[in-house]
């Protein structure tokens, strides 16, 4: 699984690389074509195409493909067509891209007497769970197909198909998971006695072949109904019923009904609300489970000259049995909720938002502790300031949050500070800054064994900066480069806790001429686990590509 | 239960009342509206007209998907070509009064209003003012781009330029956007929701920066009629993907069952964590928020779910301590 150094390869395709720039600098210019020539045809066909190679690699493969395998050899950077344009209402255009033993995406859309549409979407997703001992290569295969029609120009039909199957390896012990999901969905929507209306029925099927779950189907009808009351009060409702067929188990239902809807005070005020109930019959349940869920609430927002005021609540109840099902608990959680946004002088704007959230009657775990296991305070803030003009721009947010379970003394508090910036030095150049950074303090009455619980909420930081210089008329280069850098105390010794990881893109591109194009991409990537070597790694990825239309 | 009757019955009342209200008052026309109804059949010149002064305009127009839903052959006049969406030509030429549909001039409300005079079939104006977007007073055109050539002007709409993402020019296999949209999605959102498109470059995220998923396989950005994607579940919308933790289980976990305050986000931060699996704590630490009593003294140095214990931590059919699945 670890690759040996192959820098014969990536110098080969980096001296392709600079031969094709240096071969397309000796060009001379393409002179604009007069505005009376005749008009060239348009060119459907698309092709970027090229190899890529990650030069120098060494270390853990399973983690730089953690989540998409990194192209290697030959790579299909795009290939597709757009169809003439339909006299008819039809039109045609299909996309593919992929890599030689890696990743693979395709789309394509279909409009047929400009009353249908079509729109398929693939990707076979190649990845690894990451570890430090060998494990099989996980897949993801994703595709979808829709189909709309519309019937008359306020009554539509449509149909979607999902089939997502994924084969997933883990470190052991974890079990490996191989499924297949299928789900349908086809519903009608339109006008009906003046409102919108909509009835939509789905089929989710789950077949299990690792045997860890049981197969099942999930078949859902939902209908929907809105008016528009009068020119300034809209009302809409909606139910849902769910019967989920699980095999050696009893079916179980869910069902559910909401109300909304939204009032205009004025041009510049509306409250809306919305209520809705869900009812659960889970006969298998053997532990605690809810049988009833209830929420509703109500929001009031006006627009001044000065700025933009929100104001919300918001209820939720809930009937929950307790394992031994001899006594129900209705724990109900309040929010409150507001915010302001407004502008400063200098283009500046700015706003805040804050929401509390508070538990009262929370469920009470029998047998042994019966202290609540749930937060019953939450505190969520934002204060966010952006602005800037063609020359600057930034941004910066910063978000609290605090979780407090009373009775066990738990206190989390986090803070988020985004700060981002972007500069236009001249019509050639510009250049970008941005950094995350986490921090958390917690506090709780407890300690065992010496080890805390602050010791496992570890801050980070992450920097990505970059920049795009446009040389002469047809080239350009863009740096980006993100780095992050992980503090953790790590009582455990484990790995992932401790790492640091630094991505830079370098990227030249070179138009040949008004349909032909060259790239090369120069990306050193590396990764670093300082309590567990084995994680990191550290590559150059090289790709070179041609582009061109045909 | 009485109360629960009352309530729907309420409910029920009001949409009859609403109903037949409803067939009695209209909402006041929008602009758009009001410049079609000043046309008449007369008045619409074809492409051809649009042409002679915009004949870039209707050259690029040619490579649009919008192009071929303008070109539907049983479709009035008032909805084909270009005259379809920026009123009629004649009108737009006229001496006296002269008037044009202009997207990126109106104000977003209006703007809207003149986009959904033809996609009242899966999204009215009323769903359209519900949702958040419309109440920060976005537009279709914030998003959409109807005309290939018009390049987005990032700067000045927003006051921020999209950040490069370094591993989007590295992977390949991408899922494009929708052939309407401005952008791609990460760029596209994150003109608004820079905060949480910058939490995508931790190390533990989902896979948009490598572009096997996109911002709208999650959000539901327009509250459509159906609302295609929302279907009821008894749990949230991640199951849709993560099939397997759907259930109903013999043994629920009282937060991946929705039962407490954030569902699925009560243990993972979505867009992206420095902890592994986009966990809001490291190891064991996250379970010991709630289950304090276990954070040193119940089988200590080792993780809750990876140390071969309690793996099936998202619900079980067969452990009430979720130590198979």
């Amino acid at each position: 699984m670890f690759a040996s150094r192959n820098t014969k390869t990536t110098m080969i395709l980096a001296m392709m690389a600079f031969a094709v720039v240096a071969a397309a600098q000796e060009t001379p210019p393409v002179d604009p074509a007069p505005e009376d020539e005749v008009v060239k045809p348009v060119k459907r066909w698309r092709i970027d195409a090229g190899f890529a190679d990650w030069g120098g690699f060494s270390g853990n493969r399973h983690r730089l493909n953690q989540y998409a395998t990194v192209p290697k050899g030959f790579v299909l950077r795009d290939f597709g067509m757009v169809s003439p344009s339909g006299v008819r209402g039809n039109s045609f255009r299909f996309g593919v891209r992929g890599a030689a033993g890696g990743d693979l995406a395709g789309e394509a859309e279909l409009v047929f007497g400009g009353r249908i549409y079509a729109r398929f979407r693939g990707i076979e997703n190649r990845s690894y769970d990451p570890t430090p001992i060998p494990i099989e290569e996980s897949r993801n295969r994703a595709l979808r197909g829709s189909l709309t029609y519309a019937v008359t120009p306020s009554l539509s039909a449509f149909v979607q198909v999902d089939e997502r199957r994924q084969n997933r390896y883990y470190e052991p012990p974890k079990e490996e998971i191989q499924d297949r999901t299928r789900q349908t969905l086809a519903g009608i929507s339109g006008t009906l006695f003046g409102g919108d209306a909509a009835l939509t029925y789905s089929n989710h099927r789950y077949l299990d072949r690792s045997g860890e779950n049981p197969n099942s189907t999930r078949r859902s009808l939902n209908a929907s109904y809105g008016v528009q009351v009068s020119p300034t009060f809209s009302l809409s409702g909606s139910y849902s019923r769910t019967n989920i067929e699980q095999n050696f188990f009893f079916d179980s239902q869910a069902t559910r009904w909401g109300l909304e809807g939204l009032m205009e005070i004025g041009d510049d005020a509306t409250v809306s609300f919305y209520a809705k109930n869900e009812d659960f019959e889970l006969p298998n349940a053997q532990n605690n489970f809810v049988r009833k869920r209830m929420e509703g609430g109500i929001n009031f927002r006006s627009r001044q000259p000065s700025g933009t005021f929100q104001i919300g609540i918001r209820h939720k109840e809930m009937e929950r049995f307790r394992d031994d099902f001899e006594f129900v608990d209705v724990p109900s959680y309040d929010r409150i909720e507001a915010k302001w946004s407004s502008k400063l002088p200098g283009d500046l704007r700015y706003a805040i938002k804050g929401s509390w959230d508070h538990v009262k009657s929370p469920p009470q775990p029998i047998g042994g502790d019966e202290r609540q296991l749930i937060f019953d305070e939450r505190i969520r803030g934002q204060f966010k300031l952006d602005g800037g003009n063609e020359k600057f721009s930034g941004y910066g947010v910063y978000d609290f949050s605090y979780d407090q379970n009373g009775p066990r003394a738990v206190n989390v508090y986090g803070h988020t500070l985004t700060l981002g910036g972007n500069w236009v030095a001249n019509v050639t150049t510009s250049a970008y800054l941005e950094m995350i950074a986490e921090t958390y303090s917690v506090s709780h009455g407890f300690e065992e064994t010496g080890i805390r619980l602050d010791q496992f909420f570890p801050s980070g930081v992450s920097l990505a900066g970059g920049a795009t210089w446009t040389l002469g008329t047809t080239s350009s280069l863009t740096l980006g480069a993100s780095h992050f850098f992980g503090r953790n105390e790590n009582p455990l010794l484990l790995d992932g806790g401790n790492i640091r990881s630094t991505q830079i893109t370098l990227n030249y591109q070179k138009r040949l001429n008004e349909d032909k194009r060259f790239e090369v991409t120069v990306a050193p990537w590396s990764y670093t686990d300082r309590l567990v070597s084995q994680m990191g790694y550290r590559a150059t990825v090289v790709s070179v590509s041609f582009a061109t239309k045909f | 239960m009485r109360i629960e009757a009352i309530i729907l019955a309420a409910g029920v009342a009001t949409f009859l009342v609403a109903g037949v209200a409803a067939n009695q008052q209209k909402t006041a026309p929008s602009q758009a509206q009001k410049i079609f109804a000043r046309a008449k059949a007369d008045d619409f010149m074809g492409d051809s007209g649009c042409n002679d002064c915009h004949s870039k305009t209707v050259e690029a127009f040619h490579g649009s998907g919008h192009e071929a839903f303008m070109k539907n052959p049983k479709a009035p006049l008032e909805k084909q070509g270009c005259e379809g969406c920026h009123g009629a030509g004649s009108i737009h030429q006229a001496d006296e009064n002269p008037e044009v549909i202009a997207f990126r001039s109106m104000t977003p409300k209006e703007s809207s209003a003149a986009c959904l005079r033809c996609h009242e079939s899966t999204l009215s104006e009323r769903h359209w003012k519900l949702s958040s977007h419309s109440q920060a007073d976005l537009s279709c055109v914030s998003c959409h781009q109807i005309h290939p050539d018009s390049e987005p002007n990032w700067v000045t709409r927003s006051g921020k330029a999209p950040p490069q993402n370094p591993k989007a020019v590295v992977h390949v296999a991408r899922i494009q956007p929708k052939a309407l949209l401005m952008a791609d999605e990460m760029t596209l959102c994150g003109q608004c929701h820079a905060s949480e498109v910058a939490k995508f470059r931790l190390p533990s995220h989902h896979p948009v920066p490598e572009g096997n998923m996109v911002c709208s396989d999650c959000h539901t950005v327009h509250p459509s009629k159906a609302a295609k994607g929302k279907v009821a579940h008894t749990k949230e919308n991640c199951v849709t993907c993560h099939s397997q933790f759907e259930g109903p289980f013999a043994f629920e976990h009282d937060p991946v069952a929705g039962n407490g305050a954030d569902g699925c986000m009560e243990c993972h931060k979505p867009h992206g964590s420095g902890n592994p699996k986009m966990l809001k704590a490291f190891s064991r630490g996250l379970c010991a928020q709630c289950h304090t009593e276990k954070l040193g003294s119940h089988y200590p140095g080792r993780t809750c779910w990876s140390a071969g214990c309690h793996v099936a931590s998202h619900g079980s059919n067969s452990s009430p301590h979720f130590l198979q699945p």
